[in-house]
């Protein structure tokens, strides 16, 4: 016993002092056994970076949520990549030749229409 | 053990919660050595039962993990509200089974070597830990965390849901009822 704890004898507040920092220097470990448990249990829980308190996600994110995910944005992508060819495309591809006559008469089916505009640049 | 995170940033209990929140795993690890310890301290104080202090330090820091993503930001120390949990927990315990028996606390043995030495430091440490176990329970609870875990007293008060001034009150009757109950010993223990 060293000559502090001869002296720590208990009995008065400077001595119940002592008693308490010899408690605090005799901790008692946690098992290695309850520290994995603690780990096991943080890993089985972790969140995941979307679901951070007080964070709003990009918009790339926010918009690739709304759609409903990568099937329904590549759905999409190929659709609109459709179109952009059919319009760029050169229409005298399409043969015509031998399907309709020659002769293509245009007639305006809807003549009284240009009365409305002659009407309006008078 | 001390990691390079650890070492070169300094970082807080909170950044360490956001970091596990983003996926960090060495986040989660620097949390549970940095609170476990001293709640498992604390509890098999309190507890006088290494099982039971077990069971109420992963319980505690269960919720911890649960509650991680809607923490929020500068409302509380971290320790703070685990120490709460774990005290509730630890509450919750003792009314359970009525409370600590003396009985319970284990008794120095005198197989080791230096059993004399090891012996009367025991017989201290039983000493103290009996004199805390016929504390009231809040009375127990206020010493242990102000005098052994060394918590301030407004840190204490968030944990038992008090003011600051019935922290000093419960600390001081604490003492004295300690006090008292050594000063009795003193013969009995040889010291």
């Amino acid at each position: 016993m060293t000559d502090q704890n001869d002296k720590a004898a208990p009995g008065s507040e400077a001595e119940l002092d002592a008693l308490f920092a010899e408690a605090r220097a005799q901790t008692t470990a946690p098992s290695e056994k309850l520290m994995a448990r603690i780990l096991e249990d943080a890993h089985r829980l972790q969140p995941s970076a979307q679901t951070l308190p007080g964070t709003v996600p990009p918009i790339w994110s926010r918009i690739h949520g709304a759609l409903g995910g990568w099937p329904i944005i590549g759905g999409l992508t190929a659709t609109v990549m459709v179109g952009i060819y059919i319009g760029f495309s050169d229409p005298t591809l399409v043969q015509l030749q031998g399907l309709v006559d020659e002769d293509v008469e245009i007639s305006d089916f809807f003549a009284s229409d240009t009365l409305f505009f002659e009407e309006g640049t008078s | 053990m001390e990691t390079a995170l650890d070492q070169d940033l300094e970082l807080s209990d909170q950044a360490l919660l956001v970091l596990y929140c983003n996926g960090d795993q060495q986040a989660a690890a620097l949390l549970t050595q940095r609170l476990a310890p001293r709640l498992f301290s604390f509890c098999i104080r309190l507890l006088g039962d290494r099982s039971e202090a077990e069971d109420v330090v992963q319980e505690a820091m269960l919720r911890l993990w649960r509650m991680a993503p809607d923490w929020q930001q500068g409302e509380a120390k971290l320790s703070t509200w685990v120490f709460r949990v774990a005290s509730n927990l630890c509450t919750d315990r003792l009314r359970k089974r009525g409370d600590i028996g003396l009985d319970q606390i284990e008794e120095p043995t005198d197989e080791r070597p230096d059993a004399e030495v090891l012996l009367m430091q025991a017989d201290r440490k039983s000493a103290l830990d009996l004199a805390l176990a016929n504390l009231p329970e809040r009375q127990r609870q206020a010493v242990i965390l102000r005098h052994i875990e060394g918590l301030s007293n407004p840190e204490i008060g968030e944990i038992l849901g008090i003011n600051v001034e019935a922290v000093e009150s419960l600390t001081a009757r604490g003492k004295r009822g300690l006090v008292a109950a050594l000063s009795h010993k003193k013969e009995e223990l040889g010291l």
